[in-house]
């Protein structure tokens, strides 16, 4: 879909960090404006989500939802559950 | 001899949640603040650890929160940009986030009887009990401070490799482990 970009973000900078962008972009061969925008509007979108969702490594993710109904080995876990009971429901 | 007995109970009305001190203000504040307003707006789902003293003859003579934590639903999101997913995969699981758990400071430091401890125990078998009533099948915590990671990784956490410090756990394996 195309999207009529109507609105501007303008920020005033410092001289390395204006270069560290240029320099950033054209690795990426996308301009500096493409290159900002797409970087606020991905930490934009994670500030906003944070509450609600949970971001998870693609890989780590993958791992999980393969094997979601077993069980993972955990010291930790079976350590924990040998401490006596002391809490009431 | 008095001594005390612990609950942990839903937030209700009629707890002195301003007497709570953990240590870290933000905490305070936010059982004091917010807590109520979580549970009543039904973003959040908030436990109180509850300790009773009794006298020599077992009879009580006050209670005070002493602990709490929060639990909400999340979406936990494979973080990865939308133009590589294929057809069909999987891209989100429903689970739940363990937002906040915290102790007093009455009750902080005592190696022997690991309060925190107990009290993640009771957090983890309450998520169980909710996984097995309504889905969700992974837990997540947010550590909120690095210093906690540890802690956290210590008790079978495993880190989500996300943008932040959240961490995570299956619900099977806290089943497998705690029931």
């Amino acid at each position: 879909m195309a999207v009529t970009k109507t609105r501007r973000l303008e920020l005033r900078t410092d001289e390395d960090t204006e270069q560290l962008v240029t320099d950033a972009a054209a690795l990426l061969h996308v301009s500096k404006t493409a290159f900002v925008e797409d970087a606020v509007r991905t930490a934009a979108r994670r500030v906003i989500a944070r509450s609600d969702v949970t971001l998870m490594d693609l890989a780590v993710f993958d791992s999980m939802m393969s094997a979601l109904d077993r069980p993972d080995e955990s010291t930790g876990l079976a350590d924990l559950a040998k401490l006596p009971k002391l809490i009431d429901r | 001899m008095s001594s005390a007995s612990y609950r942990v109970v839903k937030l209700a009305p009629g707890f002195d949640l301003g007497a709570f001190d953990c240590g870290e203000p933000s905490y305070n504040e936010w059982l004091a603040n917010d807590g109520t307003r979580a549970v009543e707006s039904g973003s959040a789902a908030v436990h109180l650890l509850v300790e009773t003293s009794t006298d020599e003859d077992d009879q009580p003579t006050g209670e005070r929160v002493v602990g709490y934590f929060a639990i909400c639903p999340t979406l936990i999101v494979r973080d990865d940009a939308p133009k590589q997913v294929r057809r069909g995969m999987l891209r989100s699981a429903p689970g739940w986030l363990l937002a906040k758990l915290a102790l007093d400071r009455s009750l902080r430091g005592d190696t022997e009887r690991q309060w925190g401890r107990q009290l993640l125990r009771e957090a983890l078998l309450t998520i169980i009990a909710a996984a097995d009533l309504g889905g969700g099948q992974v837990i997540v915590v947010d550590p909120d401070n690095a210093g906690l990671i540890a802690w956290y990784a210590a008790n079978g956490f495993l880190s989500t490799g996300g943008p932040d410090l959240r961490m995570y756990m299956k619900v099977a394996t806290a089943r497998a482990y705690l029931q």
